[in-house]
Parts: C-alpha cells; sequence; structure tokens
C-alpha cells in the first residue's frame, strides 16, 4: 500500500541492483537504525510484531562477526530496555505456557534466522509463518480464551 | 550474544584509553543467501560514541532535509562518531563489558563519512 | 459526479467530527468568561490541526505506517514507550469525558441521571466498535455531527451587533474580571480542544487501513483543507453564542447542560431537541475515535496486528484493549467525577503532550525515504510547520505551571 518506502543505507551500494536482491549488494545497514525496531510482516503480509534485538554470532577464530538472527517476542524487548529479569522470566513464561505441539524440536519461536529476511524497508518481510512465532501466542490464547467467546467476532464487518 | 549486550560495551585502545561505549554496528549485507552459511549480514565495523537522536531521525549525513530549524539544531549537536573496524578487535574481556582494540588511539579515531 | 458526492461527503464528515465534548465544552465556556476574545486561539489551533493532519493522511497514504508505529521506529522503543504511556493516559481522560458526554446528552432527554447511563453508553461504543462498518460509522456520526450548526443559526436568530462581534474577535484584551494566566489558560484549553492528539491517531490509521495512496492525496487536503476550517467556524458559532446569551447573565458553563442553553433560548424547543442530537452525535463519534486510538496506539508500538476494517478475531489483542480502555473509562466516570472538570484536563493535557506526536510526524514528512522525493515538505509548508512547532513547545512548558497557578482556570 502507498510508496514502497525507504531503503535504508543506500550510500556504498556496490552493485546496480541495490534494493533489490538482498544477496551481493554490499548494501550498509546500521544495525540500530536501520533494523531493530522494524515492523515485521510474515509470508502471508500480517503483522507480527517488530524486531525487538537481534542475535550476533562471534567467531572468536577468524574475527568476524554477523547478524545471525532477528529476535523478537514476549520479554525480548524489556531485556533490550534493561529489564534482564524481567525480559527473561517472560521469554521463560511464554516457552512453558505456549507448547505448540507441531514443533517437538527445540525450536526457538522468537528466534528468525536472518536468512529469512527478505527486503529490509519500512517493514522486514521474513519468510515465515506468523504462527510460528513467540510473538502471535497471546494473540491466539485471547483468540480462544477471549474473542471467540463473543458472538459476532468472526463474520466479516459489512463495508 | 545480543545486539542489546553489544551495546553495553566499552571500546578500549591499545594504551587504555577509554573510546566509548559501543552505539551501533554497521553491517555490509553481502555474501550468498543460504540456509546454513552466515554470510549474509556481515558487521564489519562497531560505532562508538554516544549515540544521538539527530542520527536516529536521519539529520546526520543529510538523510533528511528539513524543516530548517531541525536541520540547524541538530547540525549542531552532531556528534563525533567513531568508527572502529572488526579487524582491529584485538580481544573481547566479557565479564568486564569491554573490547581491546589492536591499533593506537589516533588510527581508531575515523569520523563517519558524511 | 460520484467523485464530487464521494469528496463533498468526506468534507461534510470532517465538519461534523470535528467537534466534540472538548470543543463544546471549552468554547462555551470561553464564550461565556471571555467574550470573544480568545476567538483567535481557535484560528490558530485550526491551522495547526490542519497542517498536522496533512502530514500525517500523506505520510500514512505514501507509506503505510501509521503515528505510532512510526514513533517507535524514529524515536526509539525508550521514548516510544514513555510517548505510549503519555498518550494513552491522555486518551483515557478523553474517553471518559466523551462517554459522560454522551450520557449526559441522552440525560437532557431522559430525564434520568446521566451516572445511570454510562453503563449503557459504554456498552453501546464498544458495540458499535465491535460490529459497525469502519466507513458507516464515520459517516452516520459525522452527518449527525452536522446537527450542530443549530448553534449558527442561533447566534444569527439572536441578530447581534456583527460589527462589535467581529471587532470583538479581532482585537482581543484580557477582560477586567480575568487575569493574563487565567486568559492563558482557556487560551491552551482551546487550543488542546482543536488540535486533538486522538483525531489523529484514528485519521492516520484509518488511512492506511482504507489503503490510502498517492491518488487519494488530492482528497485527504480537500478534506482536511475545507472540511476542518468549517469545523472551526462551527466552534466559533458556540462561543458566539454564550458569549452573547449567557456572558450578559454572568452565567459561567459548569455543566453540559449549560451548553444548549443558548440554542434552546434562541430556537425554542425544535432547536433544543436538534443541538441535543448534535451533541449525542459529536460525542458518541468522539467516543468511538477515542476507543479505537487506545488500541492502535498500544498494538502499533507492540507490532501486534490491529484494524476496525477485517472481524475482530483478525486482530484479537487489539479489541482486548479497546475493551479495557471502554471499561475503565465507564468505571472513571462512574466514580462521579466530575465530566466537565475531566473534559477540561483532558484538553489541557493533550495541549501539552502535542509535541510527542507531532515531531516525529514533522521529521518523517521530510524524509523522502518514506514520502518519497516528490512529496516532502514544501518550503511554505516547512515553516509554518516550524512555527508550530515551537508554539507547541510553548504551550507544553506553559501548560502545567498555569493549571497550578490558576488552580484550574478558577
Amino acid at each position: 500500500m502507498g510508496f514502497g518506502g525507504a531503503a535504508p543505507g543506500k550510500e556504498r551500494s556496490m552493485s546496480a541492483s541495490g534494493a533489490g536482491n538482498p544477496a551481493r549488494t554490499g548494501r550498509v545497514l546500521h544495525a540500530t537504525l536501520d533494523l531493530l525496531d522494524r515492523q515485521l510482516r510474515d509470508r502471508n503480509g500480517k503483522l507480527c510484531g517488530n524486531v525487538d534485538d537481534l542475535e550476533i554470532t562471534r567467531d572468536d577464530e577468524t574475527g568476524q562477526m554477523f547478524v545471525s538472527a532477528i529476535l523478537c517476542g514476549p520479554g525480548i524487548l524489556a531485556y533490550r530496555m534493561g529489564r534482564r529479569r524481567l525480559g527473561r522470566w517472560l521469554e521463560d513464561a511464554n516457552r512453558r505456557v505456549h507448547d505448540t505441539p507441531r514443533h517437538h524440536e527445540p525450536f526457538e519461536r522468537t528466534r528468525i534466522p536472518i536468512v529469512f529476511a527478505g527486503e529490509i524497508g519500512p517493514m522486514i518481510e521474513v519468510a515465515v509463518d506468523v504462527d510460528d512465532l513467540a510473538t502471535h501466542d497471546m494473540e491466539r490464547w485471547t483468540l480462544t480464551h477471549i474473542i471467540d467467546h463473543i458472538p459476532g467476532s468472526g463474520s466479516r464487518a459489512h463495508q | 550474544m545480543r545486539i542489546s549486550d553489544l551495546l553495553e560495551y566499552t571500546v578500549h585502545a591499545a594504551d587504555g584509553t577509554r573510546l566509548g561505549k559501543v552505539s551501533d554496528a554497521r553491517v555490509i549485507q553481502d555474501g550468498p543467501v543460504l540456509a546454513g552459511t552466515q554470510a549474509a549480514f556481515r558487521i564489519d565495523a562497531l560505532v562508538v560514541g554516544r549515540g544521538g537522536l539527530a542520527e536516529r531521525l536521519g539529520y546526520i549525513r543529510g538523510r533528511v532535509e528539513g524543516p530548517w530549524i531541525l536541520c540547524a539544531f541538530f547540525s549542531r549537536l552532531e556528534r563525533r562518531a567513531q568508527v572502529v573496524a572488526v579487524t582491529d578487535i584485538a580481544r573481547w574481556d566479557d565479564e568486564a563489558h569491554e573490547i581491546h582494540l589492536t591499533a593506537d588511539v589516533d588510527r581508531a579515531r575515523r569520523t563517519l563519512e558524511p | 459526479m460520484k467523485k464530487v458526492l464521494g469528496v463533498a461527503l468526506g468534507v461534510l464528515t470532517a465538519i461534523g467530527g470535528f467537534v466534540d465534548m472538548g470543543d463544546l465544552v471549552a468554547n462555551a465556556a470561553t464564550g461565556a468568561r471571555f467574550d470573544m476574545n480568545l476567538a483567535w486561539v481557535v484560528v490558530v489551533g485550526v491551522i495547526g490541526i490542519v497542517v498536522y493532519a496533512e502530514m500525517s493522511g500523506r505520510v500514512a497514504a505514501l507509506c503505510g505506517r501509521p503515528v505510532f508505529d512510526l514513533v517507535r521506529e524514529r524515536l526509539g522503543p525508550r521514548f516510544g514507550l514513555a510517548n505510549l504511556l503519555a498518550s494513552f493516559f491522555i486518551n483515557m481522560l478523553t474517553l471518559t469525558a466523551e462517554i459522560a458526554g454522551v450520557a449526559l446528552s441522552l440525560s437532557l432527554v431522559s430525564s434520568v441521571n446521566y451516572l445511570f447511563l454510562i453503563p449503557f453508553v459504554a456498552l453501546l461504543v464498544w458495540l458499535v466498535c465491535w460490529r459497525m462498518s469502519f466507513v458507516m460509522m464515520e459517516r452516520v456520526f459525522g452527518l449527525l455531527g452536522l446537527c450542530l450548526i443549530v448553534f449558527a443559526v442561533a447566534v444569527w436568530k439572536i441578530g447581534p451587533d456583527w460589527n462589535q462581534l467581529l471587532s470583538g474577535s479581532t482585537h482581543p484584551h484580557v477582560p477586567h474580571s480575568e487575569t493574563l494566566f487565567t486568559y492563558a489558560y482557556f487560551g491552551i484549553a482551546l487550543f488542546g480542544a482543536a488540535m486533538t492528539p486522538y483525531e489523529v491517531f484514528f485519521f492516520s490509521s484509518g488511512a492506511v487501513e482504507d489503503g490510502w495512496t498517492s491518488k487519494d492525496l488530492g482528497e485527504n487536503k480537500i478534506n482536511v483543507l475545507v472540511g476542518f476550517p468549517l469545523g472551526g467556524a462551527l466552534s466559533l458559532a458556540i462561543m458566539a453564542s454564550t458569549h452573547l446569551l449567557l456572558a450578559p447573565r454572568h452565567i459561567s458553563v459548569d455543566q453540559l447542560s449549560q451548553v444548549a442553553l443558548p440554542v434552546a433560548s434562541a430556537v425554542g424547543r425544535l432547536g433544543l431537541a436538534v443541538v441535543i442530537i448534535g451533541i449525542f452525535a459529536a460525542t458518541f463519534g468522539a467516543a468511538l475515535e477515542t476507543s479505537l486510538s487506545a488500541g492502535y496506539v498500544v498494538a502499533q508500538y507492540l507490532g501486534w496486528p490491529w484494524g476496525k476494517r477485517d472481524a475482530p478475531r483478525t486482530a484479537t489483542r487489539f479489541h482486548v484493549v479497546i475493551m479495557i480502555a471502554i471499561f475503565g473509562a465507564a468505571v472513571f466516570g462512574l466514580s462521579g467525577i466530575d465530566p466537565v472538570k475531566v473534559t477540561e484536563y483532558s484538553i489541557v493535557l493533550s495541549a501539552a503532550a502535542l509535541p510527542l506526536t507531532y515531531f516525529p510526524i514533522l521529521v518523517i514528512a521530510n524524509d523522502a525515504r518514506y514520502v518519497g522525493p516528490d512529496h516532502t515538505n514544501g518550503r511554505f509548508l516547512n515553516a509554518v510547520a516550524s512555527v508550530y512547532l515551537i508554539i507547541l513547545l510553548l504551550v507544553a512548558i506553559a501548560t502545567i505551571p498555569l493549571m497550578i497557578i490558576t488552580k484550574g482556570g478558577a
């Protein structure tokens, strides 16, 4: 909807394409300016949280550092804003309460590996389903425990 | 580690001079985007020094060009950011949250390109 | 032809939707105490809301992001959170005032104490938020709000000395019975009533939901440039009516019923009926907007799905926030707090909090990466918008001290 939006950090694009294919553009981004706090959208266009934090992997042998994942979900933002214990507690609580049966392996639902990130713009498109993410757990809980019990919640409001 | 942890680290030159706190990480989006490799978002430098609202809003480096009053106001406050290449890092002290550089102080003080 | 009709409808809705409990109380109270000496503030406020709404509408249309979504991104989560808490709190005060206003307007026709009506009103507001179509909602309440034109009719029927009215408005001074401090305080209240932030949250979220694009910018401009000033004219009619009928009798406005008094006096029973419909529609419409805004600001900050257009099951937490907000406002209203006082605090604090949300919008409206290189603010608009930024900052600084000095405008 509307103008495609900001493609950040264009100042040193080393290839002609710039904003398109994320591979091999050499695009320069600044983590706190261009990645953090961006709205996330899933593969179906649904809103699924903001980039609350980023996971960084450090290779102490080669000295290289990478942004390896987007972190998003209950407690992540609290951790970032300084409430470390509260943040960790919220993350654990969410994990314990919402045991979705779909994933039997220890699947970190607050962690989106960076390879799933597509277009980096005003919104970051991620190639996952919103139901795969912890950020949606409370939404589903609210749906089944509150909203579904109120009549009129399912049908489309007539235009 | 998380970037919010990284932003707690202070950067020290080889002679021990404190250069400042990490305020941002410069990321180059290059490398193949394949599952398993993590070359897609490589951090090539750390930005050191007090972060500014001016930077966040876009008034540094002319991303936002108006209104005049805010441009003038924020350019006064333009922070002297220093950029430290990841290759200049000698060692990490994870307990004290410190990063120690190989380079001496002068070489490390490079300001951001306009 | 159809396009013209659509635009006309948009403008009429904007006029009718402009006035809310804050405008009613502020303009009526000011007219009774200060005559037309604060009329100029309404003009300043209307220009301000035109600038603010145009920029937010343009930003929403061109980058598909409403105000609060952008606040967190540009100011960072800490400033964004402070902003969220302040805005939500003031929103709650406003919602309480609006629900009380609806209940009061119903009590005027039913002789039931308004307190008994509050739960009923809250339920009704929630039901409309839950089920009614967005577009229909806006249209119905916006158009019914046009009944408030009866204030202008009342002024005309009184047949004032127009020259005197005009010169009183254009040559403002502080009346002898008042001090500069109360004058300034009421000025801030009027300003906050005209430049309501919830209006902009609602407006920009609506623009995103309706899928506005650059093609809609023209219509946005017309709605805003024509509709809001006419709404301001309606506010001035309210001020004039109390100036002409209440001030000479030294009647001050402490209750909503006194707002309707000039109309009843000048136009009779029919006028009273029409004005009550108008007040009901204006306050009910505003209650809907403030309820939705409560949901918008929280959901947008936290990145939750939000939206009024699709069924509630697609935005569950958003709707729960709305429910909690309406419930909380109803409870607060039932505590017996004076609705006029709550209204006054809500508009005054709204005025003080304006820089928080105005400032990011001003920056983004200048950012070519968000609105496109062709749609950044022009130099004239930037000049005007910058002046308003300064005005808003001055108002923000002055509000709390004035509130203390004047003891809440006593």
